[in-house]
């Protein structure tokens, strides 16, 4: 019985995807003017004598303990340098940088209205790294903030996970800039380049800005996207099934045109002929107008050479790399967990605290009552 | 320790296996002497186990051999490869050396070291709490995986003969040189004397090196064949009148009736008994016993030492090596005497039967453990040498088996309450696990070689004397000239190097021959 | 056909009384008139012939005589020394024969291999034998010239061969034997016709596989306390005759009759003291010692009663005065309960005996309290060191042993009389 009923759900929708086809353009947003997905707008990334310095840069973080109210984080952002397949040792920076945070819920009574807002606050293990980390100010969010909400509903505190340590990868971004690369270097973030939260602009326009200055270009590199087409498929598996023909093993595809927003030029690329990913690839709009085929093309090359290692060919080793000392992994969790709840433990307060964080745990409760 | 000198760094495990992960560019062994230098000691540790160790995910990493292996690709290669994939080691400490004191006193360890501390590999210097003692032999020099460290490995000669030794090795592994290295030493050393029951004829050095070849083998070896001996060395003759059925005792197996037969000759024809049998001469109670039992019982004697009759009814030896005549009355005293003299005495039983060596060699060890006896009632065992009686197959008479279907012979006597005397045996074995448990545990040395049998290995390590439990695989791939000496005598089990025998010839000093005046 | 003599262990001037010395010259003149009367080629003496190097005058005369006699023969002697007439620096007898062309000393090197002793052979003139040897040395010394001698050489010659040598052969010793100082018979050098070996006293042969007859002729009387009391057993005592040509062809023990003995045995295991003294008298009363060399054995531990209580001077000096010869007292095993000696411990000879003197001081009893306690121990030192001093070789034995007898009573305060 349940047989029959899986298999006539998936005979419906391999229907229903068959009859959506492909789609001719890209559907990423009324700012952007599309290209119409066709097989010639490939083009290959072609070997270069010179290889560009690649800085790659990446966050992670991950909540300790929650509360409807509140939320403890610990937060982490890393960067690496790479010149082609060798790491090149940092002048001044150290590659990482940890901090907790908390974000903590608010009412805020403005223009007669009662607003809940939420709030993080930032605790890094030296203090001197304050000044380098997001501003408090900058860390204060409506939960009713279109950013973050989903639908109408009020965003949940956890929405705001992740702001403060996007926006510390923007600043890092900025100081790795100003004190290890020059003119023709480049920084690749990982993920996209486009702004997703309020306040967002006060650390991306402040970097962009020094990059345009200094000659540094500014990319980012997305290993998934939400970008579909026309005809509701997904955009990368489109591109990846129109790439099946084509012949050279590396190349760009460009998605849209031209645009009225100077943030970034969107390609989906492929970079070694024996990855079986494409990814999403960001561009800074004033800096690929400046730039020549073949300077576009030396720093996909650049960044091509950095992405063949065996483990993942295809993608810049700089990024598993800094994947790697960015991501807070699992068996640490219940280490700063068991932490934060032996200091919450000597606070006089520590009833009240927890039973917010009991609310929250009814769901893990009920995992365990049912399996 | 400098940047070059390390090789790795702990990074965690427990008490007896601690984990350490191999710097880059370094290879490390089974076997590898490390040491952790902290405040005031170091702490020794051995390599007991390699793994491999990565940040890269199992699956990841069978995918990308996947793709080397099918694939091809001609730029895709593992970055920083020494960062991801690198050598985890297993240790386990072995000893903690004071390095405040200067006699570096030694103990066992029983606190971890810091995590994190960088390990360097061994070196002389941190070995120099083994020092040559007053009385002791060579039996290697310290050895770290396959890495030879210039530092003798000396055992003090009394203690550990007089508590036996138990040389455990399989064929090929270099049981003769590492035999042949000990008695080397013990040439030297008048405080130890050896009676070696050699049954391939290997240790004298017809053919090649041997102990004839070391500066006082004139004064201090003694060789007896009985094959034309040459230069010095004894005629083994044993002359049938010095035997008695005391020596057959745990020797051979006899049925009740038999023994009883044998005794009844012993009775009637005194120091004759073994002539008497051969030459069928009637016993005075001939009537009680079967005439069965007494043709067995000539049977077997005649087998076991080699008799017959020529056509005069002489009782003659196919082996020459026993005499009914008037030859080899006198060779027991003389082994004995030179045994108390501190010397080595080789016998050469290649020729013999398995019974009849250790016949012979019950004859002598038997006039030496009762010497040995009434000095210690006299109080005068103080002066007399340790004597160590070196035998090949020692199962043949402290087998499990044997000692269960036979009666007690005098090497198991040795074995068991030899100390007391200054008496012990040096057995040699391929198969440790059909000797009793009770006797390899009083057996406090014992040098291991090679063995490649699981049952074997097992034997060894439940009865060494240190934990050797995480050294199944060590000793598995001992390699000829390798061993492991586990001892009460040694800090730790100690890994050896064994020096090759034509090594210690070659380098010995050459004999000042003084010149004598011809009277 | 050939033959030659093989005599060896003399010991010349070893026995002490006059009957016996005797007996000693008689049986060694008429040895060596066989040797004449039997025309024999030459004669091989393997050491030991005289029981020390400078023996006394009347041995030096006799032996002069007889060798002048063997030599006026035109036969050959062939001489190796003994332990007994060595003399490092020469001055022996043995050295005053040879050069008066007497004896022939068969140990030549020749200077060739370092390190190595190589021999030269003497070819006896009218048999062309080839002769060569070691000669012995005190204490076991010899061993060491046998362990260095360039065996290969010797074995590379040709001929009828001959090794003289003065030592005990491990394979040929006799449980009597067992003490002595030997060497196994491969440290002599192969292929030899005939090894005339000395310094066993036991007449034994035997042959061994490469090695041609080894043969000990034994002692021609008693060389040694033991010898006496085993020719009262039936040892026979002589010389061996040998014939050959090109190989030994046939040889014969030839016994001389040397004396008649009576051997009386006491076992005094577990008797009273007053049991043993009536053994004896009985057996003495039981024997007719005329003409006779009369040994007695007393061995054991009495039960009772202390050994001195024994007056075996008195035993001796009867069996004199009826008619024996010469008698023998063997009581070096002969103990009593009531003192025997306790051992001690020590590193070197010297310290044991000090230990032993303390150890066993306590036990004796004695009325001169001077003899007793540190006093006594303090005289038995000083009298074991005055007694323990060898006859230096240009000191003749008599004025030797009044020297000595004049510290000891010196010692003991007591006044010598005159000599």
């Amino acid at each position: 019985m349940t047989y029959d009923v899986m298999s006539s759900l998936i005979d419906d929708l391999s229907k229903t995807l068959e009859q959506q086809g492909n789609g001719t353009e890209a559907l990423i947003d009324e700012k952007f003017e599309n290209m119409e997905l066709t097989k010639e707008n490939f083009q290959e990334i072609r070997s270069d004598d010179k290889i560009r310095k690649i800085a790659y840069v990446d966050g992670g973080n991950v909540e300790l303990l929650g509360a409807p109210n509140f939320s403890i984080q610990l937060n982490r952002t890393y960067f690496s340098i790479f010149k082609g397949k060798d790491r090149v040792k940092l002048k001044i920076l150290q590659p990482r940088t940890e901090f907790f945070s908390y974000s903590i819920s608010k009412i805020v009574n403005s223009e007669g209205k009662q607003n809940l807002m939420y709030e993080t606050k930032l605790f890094p293990y030296h203090e001197d790294d304050l000044q380098y980390l997001p501003k408090q100010k900058h860390l204060i969010i409506s939960s009713m903030d279109r950013t973050i909400t989903i639908g109408n509903r009020r965003a949940e505190i956890s929405r705001t996970m992740s702001i403060a340590r996007r926006f510390a990868e923007w600043s890092l971004a900025k100081r790795i800039l100003d004190s290890e690369l020059s003119e023709n270097d480049v920084i690749v973030m990982d993920g996209s380049l486009q702004e997703a939260f309020k306040h967002e602009q006060n650390y991306t326009t402040p970097l962009y800005e020094s990059a345009k200055k200094k000659g540094v270009t500014i990319c980012g590199l997305s290993k998934t996207s939400l970008l579909f087409t026309n005809s509701g498929v997904s955009l990368l598996g489109t591109v990846q099934k129109l790439s099946r023909d084509i012949k050279f093993g590396r190349w760009y595809y460009k998605i849209h045109t031209s645009t009225k927003d100077p943030r970034g030029i969107i390609f989906v690329v492929k970079l070694h002929p024996n990855s079986n990913h494409i990814y999403r690839f960001e561009i800074l709009k004033e800096q690929f107008d400046k730039m020549s085929d073949d300077d576009f093309n030396n720093l996909l090359y650049s960044l091509s050479v950095n992405s063949t290692d065996l483990a993942m060919a295809g993608y810049p080793y700089g990024l598993i790399d800094a994947d790697t000392f960015a991501r807070v992994k699992f068996n640490e969790i219940s280490y700063y967990r068991d932490l934060a709840l032996s200091d919450i433990s000597r606070n006089p307060k520590w009833k009240e605290i927890l039973n917010h964080v009991t609310t929250m745990r009814v769901h893990d409760d009920l995992n365990l009552a049912v399996g | 320790m400098t940047e070059v000198d390390i090789i790795g760094q702990i990074i965690g495990g427990n008490v007896g296996h601690i984990l350490i992960r191999e710097k880059g560019g370094k290879r490390l062994e089974l076997g590898d002497l490390l040491v952790s230098r902290e405040k005031d000691s170091s702490l020794i540790l051995q390599v007991f186990n390699l793994m491999y160790g990565s940040q890269i995910p199992a699956s990841t990493k069978e995918m990308m051999s996947g793709i080397n292996l099918e694939k091809k690709p001609f730029d895709l290669e593992i970055f920083e490869p020494e960062l991801r994939n690198y050598t985890l080691a297993e240790v386990r400490a072995l000893a903690r050396v004071d390095t405040t004191n200067e006699k570096l006193k030694v103990t066992l360890p029983k606190i971890l070291p810091p995590v994190f501390n960088t390990v360097d590999l061994i070196t002389s210097e941190d070995l120099k709490f083994l020092s040559k003692t007053e009385s002791s032999f060579y039996v290697g020099n310290v050895r770290s995986g396959t890495k030879e460290i210039d530092v003798g490995v000396w055992l003090p000669s009394k203690d550990v003969f007089s508590h036996h030794v138990l040389i455990p090795a399989t064929t090929g592994r270099g049981k003769s040189n590492l035999v042949k290295t000990i008695l080397w030493h013990i040439l030297d050393d008048s405080s130890v004397s050896a009676l070696v029951l050699d049954a391939h004829n290997e240790y004298y050095g017809i053919q090649s090196a041997g102990l004839k070849d070391h500066n006082d083998a004139q004064n201090n070896l003694v060789y007896y064949t009985p094959n034309n001996p040459k230069d010095g060395a004894n005629f083994l003759t044993v002359n049938l009148r010095i035997l008695t059925p005391e020596h057959f005792k745990g020797i051979i197996k006899l049925s009740d009736a038999q023994n009883h037969a044998i005794r009844a000759y012993f009775r009637d024809f005194g120091e004759e008994w073994i002539s008497a049998i051969v030459q069928d001469r009637t016993l005075t109670n001939a009537n009680q016993f079967q005439q069965g039992t007494l043709a067995v019982v000539q049977r077997i004697i005649q087998l076991t030492l080699g008799l017959d009759l020529d056509e005069d009814r002489n009782v003659i030896c196919h082996n020459r090596v026993f005499d009914s005549g008037s030859r080899g009355t006198g060779i027991a005293d003389d082994i004995v005497r030179d045994i108390e003299a501190g010397k080595v005495v080789i016998l050469d039983t290649s020729q013999l039967g398995s019974d009849a060596e250790l016949i012979i060699g019950n004859v002598i060890a038997s006039k030496i453990f009762h010497k040995y006896q009434s000095y210690k009632n006299r109080g005068q065992l103080e002066n007399k040498p340790v004597v160590t009686i070196v035998i090949e197959e020692a199962p043949r008479v402290i087998g499990e088996d044997v000692l269960k279907t036979r009666e007690n012979n005098i090497y198991s006597t040795i074995a068991k309450e030899g100390r007391k005397f200054k008496i012990g045996l040096t057995a040699i074995t391929q198969l440790t696990s059909v000797i009793p448990r009770t006797i390899l545990a009083n057996m406090n040395t014992k040098i291991i070689l090679g063995n490649e049998m699981v049952l074997e290995r097992q034997a060894i390590i439940s009865s060494a004397s240190q934990d050797l439990s995480d050294d199944d695989r060590n000793i598995a791939s001992l390699d000829k000239g390798e061993a492991i000496v586990s001892s009460i005598f040694v800090p730790f089990a100690m890994p050896i190097k064994i020096p090759l025998f034509e090594d210690l010839v070659n380098n010995q000093e050459s004999k000042k021959n003084i010149k004598k005046k011809v009277y | 056909m050939h033959k030659f003599a093989h005599m060896s262990d003399c010991h010349l001037g070893f026995q002490k009384s006059k009957p016996l010395q005797e007996i000693e010259q008689n049986i060694f003149e008429k040895i060596l008139d066989e040797c004449i009367e039997k025309k024999v080629d030459f004669i091989l003496i393997s050491g030991d012939l005289f029981h020390i190097s400078l023996p006394e005058f009347r041995v030096q005369r006799f032996a002069f005589k007889k060798f002048k006699e063997v030599y006026d023969a035109g036969i050959p002697i062939y001489v190796v020394y003994g332990s007994h007439d060595f003399n490092p620096v020469g001055n022996s007898l043995i050295e005053l024969l040879s050069d008066v062309g007497y004896f022939t000393k068969v140990t030549k090197e020749q200077d060739v291999s370092e390190g190595k002793i190589s021999l030269e052979f003497f070819q006896d003139p009218s048999t062309k034998a080839k002769i060569v040897g070691l000669s012995g040395l005190t204490s076991g010394k010899d061993i060491e010239y046998y362990k260095d001698l360039n065996r290969k050489d010797l074995e590379k010659e040709k001929g009828f061969k001959i090794f003289l040598f003065h030592a005990g052969i491990d394979e040929l010793k006799t449980k009597d034997d067992a003490m002595m100082d030997s060497m196994p018979a491969s440290l002599l050098p192969r292929g030899f016709d005939y090894y005339a070996g000395g310094h066993l006293h036991t007449h034994s042969s035997e042959n061994y596989e490469g090695y041609g007859i080894m043969m000990y002729s034994g002692t021609i009387f008693d060389g040694h306390s033991s010898d006496i009391e085993k020719n009262a057993r039936g040892t026979k005592r002589g010389y061996v005759l040998v014939e050959f040509d090109d190989k030994i062809r046939n040889w014969e023990f030839i016994p001389i009759h040397n004396a008649k003995y009576e051997l009386i045995e006491i076992n005094a295991k577990g008797k009273s003291i007053a049991t043993v003294n009536s053994e004896i008298s009985k057996k003495i009363e039981g024997i007719d010692p005329s003409d006779k060399i009369v040994i007695m054995k007393v061995r054991g531990e009495l039960i009772s009663g202390k050994t001195t209580e024994i007056d075996f001077s008195k035993i001796k000096e009867e069996l004199l005065k009826n008619g024996a010869i010469d008698v023998k007292i063997n009581n070096k095993q002969f103990t009593s309960k009531e003192y025997t000696i306790t051992p001690a411990r020590g590193e070197g000879t010297e310290e044991i005996i000090n230990n032993i003197l303390k150890e066993n001081i306590g036990d004796i009893k004695l009325k001169q309290e001077e003899l007793l306690g540190e006093s006594g121990f303090k005289i038995a030192q000083e009298l074991l060191e005055v007694l323990g001093e060898s006859k230096p070789s240009d000191e003749s034995k008599n004025d030797y042993q009044r020297r000595i007898q004049k510290s000891a009573l010196k010692i003991l305060r007591i006044e010598s009389n005159a000599s």
